[in-house]
Protein backbone atom coordinates (compact mmCIF):
# COMPACT_ATOMS: atom_id res chain seq x y z
CA UNK A 1 0.00 0.00 0.00
CA UNK A 2 1.30 3.42 -0.89
CA UNK A 3 -0.34 5.22 2.02
CA UNK A 4 0.97 4.72 5.51
CA UNK A 5 -1.51 2.60 7.46
CA UNK A 6 -2.33 4.03 10.89
CA UNK A 7 -3.79 0.79 12.21
CA UNK A 8 -0.60 -0.75 13.47
CA UNK A 9 -1.79 -2.68 16.52
CA UNK A 10 -3.63 -5.96 16.63
CA UNK A 11 -5.59 -7.90 19.24
CA UNK A 12 -6.00 -11.68 19.24
CA UNK A 13 -9.08 -12.85 21.08
CA UNK A 14 -10.13 -16.41 21.86
CA UNK A 15 -13.83 -17.09 21.69
CA UNK A 16 -16.28 -19.97 21.15
CA UNK A 17 -17.39 -20.93 17.65
CA UNK A 18 -20.90 -19.92 18.64
CA UNK A 19 -19.86 -16.40 19.73
CA UNK A 20 -17.74 -15.97 16.60
CA UNK A 21 -20.66 -16.95 14.39
CA UNK A 22 -22.95 -14.48 16.09
CA UNK A 23 -20.48 -11.62 15.72
CA UNK A 24 -19.84 -12.51 12.07
CA UNK A 25 -23.58 -12.48 11.41
CA UNK A 26 -24.13 -9.14 13.11
CA UNK A 27 -21.23 -7.56 11.24
CA UNK A 28 -22.51 -8.96 7.93
CA UNK A 29 -25.97 -7.55 8.62
CA UNK A 30 -24.40 -4.08 8.76
CA UNK A 31 -22.14 -4.75 5.82
CA UNK A 32 -19.02 -4.33 7.92
CA UNK A 33 -15.99 -6.51 8.47
CA UNK A 34 -15.93 -8.53 11.68
CA UNK A 35 -12.74 -6.78 12.71
CA UNK A 36 -14.20 -3.28 12.21
CA UNK A 37 -17.39 -4.30 13.99
CA UNK A 38 -15.54 -5.63 17.03
CA UNK A 39 -13.24 -2.64 17.34
CA UNK A 40 -16.11 -0.13 17.11
CA UNK A 41 -18.23 -2.05 19.62
CA UNK A 42 -15.34 -2.32 22.07
CA UNK A 43 -14.49 1.39 21.68
CA UNK A 44 -18.08 2.37 22.43
CA UNK A 45 -18.05 0.28 25.59
CA UNK A 46 -14.62 1.58 26.59
CA UNK A 47 -15.66 5.23 26.44
CA UNK A 48 -18.73 4.48 28.57
CA UNK A 49 -16.63 2.73 31.20
CA UNK A 50 -14.08 5.55 31.25
CA UNK A 51 -16.78 8.20 31.62
CA UNK A 52 -18.40 6.31 34.48
CA UNK A 53 -15.13 5.65 36.27
CA UNK A 54 -14.79 9.25 37.40
CA UNK A 55 -11.29 8.81 38.68
CA UNK A 56 -8.63 11.05 37.22
CA UNK A 57 -5.05 9.89 37.62
CA UNK A 58 -2.85 12.94 37.72
CA UNK A 59 0.62 13.16 36.23
CA UNK A 60 3.45 14.26 38.52
CA UNK A 61 3.30 17.76 37.07
CA UNK A 62 -0.46 17.97 37.62
CA UNK A 63 -0.14 16.52 41.12
CA UNK A 64 2.33 19.18 42.17
CA UNK A 65 0.27 21.96 40.58
CA UNK A 66 -2.90 20.78 42.31
CA UNK A 67 -1.24 20.23 45.67
CA UNK A 68 0.21 23.76 45.50
CA UNK A 69 -3.17 25.21 44.59
CA UNK A 70 -4.90 23.34 47.42
CA UNK A 71 -2.53 24.69 50.05
CA UNK A 72 -2.20 28.25 48.73
CA UNK A 73 -4.46 31.14 49.74
CA UNK A 74 -7.60 30.96 47.59
CA UNK A 75 -7.78 33.40 44.66
CA UNK A 76 -11.13 35.11 44.56
CA UNK A 77 -12.69 36.15 41.26
CA UNK A 78 -14.62 39.41 40.98
CA UNK A 79 -16.86 38.25 38.11
CA UNK A 80 -17.88 35.31 40.23
CA UNK A 81 -18.69 37.53 43.22
CA UNK A 82 -20.80 39.82 41.00
CA UNK A 83 -22.59 36.77 39.63
CA UNK A 84 -23.29 35.55 43.17
CA UNK A 85 -24.82 38.95 44.00
CA UNK A 86 -27.12 38.72 40.97
CA UNK A 87 -27.95 35.12 41.86
CA UNK A 88 -28.83 36.18 45.39
CA UNK A 89 -31.20 38.85 44.09
CA UNK A 90 -33.01 36.36 41.88
CA UNK A 91 -33.16 33.46 44.31
CA UNK A 92 -33.59 35.63 47.38
CA UNK A 93 -31.67 34.37 50.43
CA UNK B 1 -36.95 50.97 39.21
CA UNK B 2 -36.56 48.41 36.54
CA UNK B 3 -35.66 44.98 37.76
CA UNK B 4 -32.64 43.44 36.07
CA UNK B 5 -34.49 40.17 36.14
CA UNK B 6 -36.13 39.67 32.76
CA UNK B 7 -37.80 36.40 33.49
CA UNK B 8 -38.78 34.82 36.78
CA UNK B 9 -36.88 31.55 36.94
CA UNK B 10 -35.89 28.91 39.36
CA UNK B 11 -33.61 25.87 39.45
CA UNK B 12 -34.99 22.55 40.60
CA UNK B 13 -33.91 18.90 40.47
CA UNK B 14 -34.72 17.21 37.14
CA UNK B 15 -37.72 14.88 37.13
CA UNK B 16 -38.97 12.61 34.35
CA UNK B 17 -41.89 15.02 33.84
CA UNK B 18 -39.59 17.82 32.71
CA UNK B 19 -39.64 18.51 29.00
CA UNK B 20 -36.42 18.79 26.97
CA UNK B 21 -37.96 17.95 23.59
CA UNK B 22 -37.44 21.45 22.14
CA UNK B 23 -34.26 22.26 24.01
CA UNK B 24 -31.50 23.39 21.67
CA UNK B 25 -28.07 24.37 22.89
CA UNK B 26 -25.38 26.07 20.81
CA UNK B 27 -23.49 22.81 21.28
CA UNK B 28 -24.99 19.67 19.77
CA UNK B 29 -23.39 17.43 22.39
CA UNK B 30 -25.26 19.33 25.14
CA UNK B 31 -28.60 19.05 23.32
CA UNK B 32 -28.04 15.34 22.76
CA UNK B 33 -27.14 14.80 26.39
CA UNK B 34 -30.26 16.36 27.95
CA UNK B 35 -32.55 14.70 25.42
CA UNK B 36 -31.04 11.21 25.27
CA UNK B 37 -28.78 10.45 28.19
CA UNK B 38 -29.83 12.58 31.15
CA UNK B 39 -32.62 10.32 32.35
CA UNK B 40 -30.31 7.27 32.36
CA UNK B 41 -27.66 9.08 34.39
CA UNK B 42 -30.19 10.27 36.94
CA UNK B 43 -31.94 6.92 37.37
CA UNK B 44 -28.63 5.12 37.86
CA UNK B 45 -27.47 7.83 40.32
CA UNK B 46 -24.45 8.49 38.09
CA UNK B 47 -25.26 12.22 38.00
CA UNK B 48 -27.71 14.67 39.46
CA UNK B 49 -29.29 17.13 37.09
CA UNK B 50 -30.74 20.52 37.94
CA UNK B 51 -32.95 22.35 35.50
CA UNK B 52 -33.78 26.00 34.98
CA UNK B 53 -37.50 26.64 34.42
CA UNK B 54 -40.12 29.28 34.99
CA UNK B 55 -41.66 28.57 38.41
CA UNK B 56 -44.25 25.82 37.99
CA UNK B 57 -43.36 25.22 34.33
CA UNK B 58 -41.91 21.89 33.15
CA UNK B 59 -40.08 23.14 30.04
CA UNK B 60 -36.32 23.00 30.49
CA UNK B 61 -34.62 26.31 29.61
CA UNK B 62 -31.21 25.36 30.98
CA UNK B 63 -29.53 22.69 33.08
CA UNK B 64 -26.38 21.47 34.73
CA UNK B 65 -25.23 18.07 35.96
CA UNK B 66 -23.17 17.18 39.01
CA UNK B 67 -21.37 13.99 39.98
CA UNK B 68 -18.51 13.04 42.25
CA UNK B 69 -15.00 12.63 41.00
CA UNK B 70 -11.61 11.77 42.48
CA UNK B 71 -8.27 13.14 41.46
CA UNK B 72 -5.51 10.74 42.41
CA UNK B 73 -2.03 12.15 42.93
CA UNK B 74 0.99 10.46 41.41
CA UNK B 75 3.45 9.52 44.06
CA UNK B 76 4.68 12.94 45.16
CA UNK B 77 8.27 13.32 46.36
CA UNK B 78 8.34 12.89 50.16
CA UNK B 79 9.20 16.53 50.80
CA UNK B 80 6.28 17.74 48.72
CA UNK B 81 4.01 15.19 50.37
CA UNK B 82 4.83 16.46 53.84
CA UNK B 83 4.39 20.07 52.90
CA UNK B 84 1.36 19.83 50.62
CA UNK B 85 -0.87 16.88 50.98
CA UNK B 86 -1.68 14.34 53.62
CA UNK B 87 -4.08 12.48 51.39
CA UNK B 88 -3.36 10.37 48.29
CA UNK B 89 -6.28 11.88 46.43
CA UNK B 90 -8.59 14.88 46.29
CA UNK B 91 -12.32 14.38 46.14
CA UNK B 92 -14.24 16.81 44.03
CA UNK B 93 -17.50 17.50 42.28
CA UNK B 94 -17.62 17.31 38.51
CA UNK B 95 -19.79 19.89 36.80
CA UNK B 96 -20.27 17.51 33.90
CA UNK B 97 -22.43 19.53 31.56
CA UNK B 98 -24.10 22.91 31.55
CA UNK B 99 -26.40 24.19 28.84
CA UNK B 100 -28.90 26.90 27.95
CA UNK B 101 -31.78 26.79 25.49
CA UNK B 102 -30.50 29.14 22.79
CA UNK B 103 -33.82 30.12 21.18
CA UNK B 104 -35.52 30.94 24.45
CA UNK B 105 -32.63 33.00 25.69
CA UNK B 106 -32.31 34.91 22.40
CA UNK B 107 -36.02 35.65 22.24
CA UNK B 108 -36.01 37.00 25.77
CA UNK B 109 -33.03 39.21 24.98
CA UNK B 110 -34.69 40.50 21.81
CA UNK B 111 -37.96 41.35 23.56
CA UNK B 112 -36.54 42.88 26.74
CA UNK B 113 -33.14 44.27 25.68
CA UNK B 114 -31.69 42.78 28.88
CA UNK B 115 -29.28 39.86 28.73
CA UNK B 116 -30.84 36.92 30.57
CA UNK B 117 -27.38 35.60 31.64
CA UNK B 118 -28.75 32.09 32.14
CA UNK B 119 -25.32 30.51 31.71
CA UNK B 120 -23.94 32.65 34.49
CA UNK B 121 -26.95 31.98 36.68
CA UNK B 122 -26.57 28.20 36.22
CA UNK B 123 -22.83 28.21 36.87
CA UNK B 124 -23.27 30.31 40.00
CA UNK B 125 -26.10 28.15 41.24
CA UNK B 126 -23.95 25.06 40.69
CA UNK B 127 -21.04 26.53 42.65
CA UNK B 128 -23.23 27.56 45.57
CA UNK B 129 -25.00 24.21 45.58
CA UNK B 130 -21.62 22.46 45.72
CA UNK B 131 -20.55 24.71 48.57
CA UNK B 132 -23.68 23.67 50.45
CA UNK B 133 -23.11 19.97 49.67
CA UNK B 134 -19.60 20.13 51.11
CA UNK B 135 -21.08 20.94 54.49
CA UNK B 136 -22.54 17.40 54.42
CA UNK B 137 -19.91 15.52 52.39
CA UNK B 138 -16.45 17.01 52.22
CA UNK B 139 -15.33 17.92 48.75
CA UNK B 140 -12.41 20.19 48.09
CA UNK B 141 -12.58 20.88 44.41
CA UNK B 142 -14.87 21.76 41.55
CA UNK B 143 -13.92 20.18 38.22
CA UNK B 144 -15.18 21.06 34.73
CA UNK B 145 -14.28 19.38 31.47
CA UNK B 146 -15.15 22.21 29.11
CA UNK B 147 -17.11 20.88 26.16
CA UNK B 148 -15.31 21.11 22.80
CA UNK B 149 -17.51 22.78 20.16
CA UNK B 150 -17.72 20.66 17.00
CA UNK B 151 -16.89 22.12 13.59
CA UNK B 152 -20.60 22.24 12.90
CA UNK B 153 -21.33 24.06 16.19
CA UNK B 154 -18.86 26.76 15.18
CA UNK B 155 -20.57 27.32 11.82
CA UNK B 156 -23.87 27.94 13.64
CA UNK B 157 -22.36 30.63 15.84
CA UNK B 158 -21.36 28.72 18.98
CA UNK B 159 -18.62 30.26 21.09
CA UNK B 160 -16.09 28.16 22.97
CA UNK B 161 -17.40 27.60 26.51
CA UNK B 162 -13.80 27.51 27.77
CA UNK B 163 -13.66 31.33 27.89
CA UNK B 164 -16.91 31.46 29.82
CA UNK B 165 -15.52 29.26 32.60
CA UNK B 166 -12.18 31.07 32.72
CA UNK B 167 -14.06 34.33 33.29
CA UNK B 168 -15.51 33.03 36.57
CA UNK B 169 -12.23 31.88 38.07
CA UNK B 170 -11.84 28.34 36.83
CA UNK B 171 -8.29 27.54 35.79
CA UNK B 172 -6.75 24.78 33.66
CA UNK B 173 -4.94 22.02 35.46
CA UNK B 174 -1.67 22.19 33.50
CA UNK B 175 -1.40 19.76 30.62
CA UNK B 176 -5.07 19.48 29.65
CA UNK B 177 -6.28 22.96 28.76
CA UNK B 178 -9.97 22.02 28.78
CA UNK B 179 -9.94 20.43 32.24
CA UNK B 180 -10.66 23.26 34.62
CA UNK B 181 -10.66 23.40 38.39
CA UNK B 182 -11.59 25.78 41.16
CA UNK B 183 -11.05 25.11 44.84
CA UNK B 184 -14.01 25.01 47.18
CA UNK B 185 -12.05 27.40 49.38
CA UNK B 186 -12.14 29.96 46.56
CA UNK B 187 -15.90 29.51 46.16
CA UNK B 188 -16.35 29.89 49.93
CA UNK B 189 -14.18 33.04 50.01
CA UNK B 190 -16.15 34.57 47.14
CA UNK B 191 -19.46 33.77 48.79
CA UNK B 192 -18.23 35.38 52.02
CA UNK B 193 -17.65 38.69 50.25
CA UNK B 194 -21.08 38.78 48.58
Amino acid sequence: MALKDKKQERIDARLTAEAKLQIDQAAAMQGRSTSDFMVQAALKEASLVIEQQRVIKLTMEESLALAELMSAEPQINQSSINAMRRHKKIVGY
Amino acid sequence: MQSDQVFPHTIVPWTKDHDASNFTSNLQSITKYIQDQAHRDVSSFASSIFVLTAPGDMVIRGFYSLSSISLVYSDLPDRAKKRLSRYPQVSGILLGRLGVDRDFSEKLYASSGIKPRFGEFLLTDAQLRCLKITKEIGSALLVIDAEQPSAQDLTTGATDPLNFYLKYGFTPLTSKPRRLIKTMRAVAAEFKSV
